[in-house]
């Protein structure tokens, strides 16, 4: 690893992943807010509950693969080995990548047509090596329900 | 072809069930020889290519999904479910399945 190449070099990488990683997460959570404001109008049910009406049934899915910054990699790499679980991943990653998932759903419903979306499931699935924290993705899936004018 | 989560359509009623059909796809991806990822490396947050292989992948695993349906003669597939299992680093096979069927319109109003 770069730890054991060079200090220097190692020094300079972990704190510009630590620095720019914290600057990157701020810039996603603020923009986060503003896109959740504005696709508010689309209700998201996890249940597979069928309001009244006829509506065409369309399949959204949404994803965001995220990494962490090459100061959490590291220390996650370390703690790893220390004998912690899938240390590195911390909880507000993932959480941008939930949310980012069910923004792009919302947005592939919006643009289908509904202001419902219904039977929504998450998955989440790390892409990782065995010990290096890397690559998560967080899906989201659901049904979309686009009203249909009564014939 | 209706394509959806959900097990049943309304105002459609099932009238015969084909069976489980699936599609599938496996996609690897090189983060450290991915020059375009360098940077994200670095940085870590949002991966866009990585985000943009899985919903391809998903994308083709639909198609084919939807084509095994179609030779069945299905009108839908139902109770759609994606399974997504990492085999590697940046390895994955992306799967989705559910039950072809033929629908007829739903006499009862």
């Amino acid at each position: 690893m770069i730890v054991r190449l060079n200090p220097w070099l190692a020094g300079a990488v972990l704190s510009a992943g630590y620095v720019l990683g914290r600057r990157d997460a701020r810039a996603h959570l603020r923009d986060l807010a503003v896109r959740e404001r504005e696709s508010a109008v689309v209700r998201v049910e996890a249940g597979a509950g069928m309001p009244a009406g006829d509506f065409a049934c369309v399949l959204v899915v949404g994803n965001c693969v995220v990494a962490p910054d090459a100061f959490r990699r590291t220390v996650g790499y370390w703690r790893n080995r220390a004998g912690s679980r899938r240390a590195g991943h911390d909880e507000q990653l993932v959480e941008r990548a939930r949310r980012e998932a069910l923004l792009r759903l919302k947005d592939a419903a919006r643009s289908a047509g509904a202001a419902t979306v219904i039977d929504l499931h998450f998955e989440t699935t790390s892409f990782a090596g065995a010990d290096l924290p890397g690559p998560v993705e967080v899906m989201a899936t659901g049904t979309a329900l686009v009203p249909r004018p009564p014939s | 072809m209706i394509v959806t989560t959900l097990e049943a359509i309304p105002h459609r009623e099932v009238t015969a069930s084909l069976g489980l059909v699936n599609g599938s796809t496996v996609r690897a991806k090189n983060i450290a020889t991915d020059l375009r990822a360098g940077l994200r490396n670095l940085v870590g947050g949002e991966l866009a290519v990585y985000t943009e292989m899985a919903r391809e992948a998903r994308e083709e695993a639909l198609q084919r999904m939807v084509a095994q349906a179609r030779s069945l003669g299905a009108d839908a597939v139902l109770g759609v479910r994606f399974n997504t299992a990492a085999l590697g680093p940046g390895t994955a096979e992306f799967l989705v399945y559910g039950t072809a069927v033929t629908l007829t319109l739903a006499v009862s109003a």
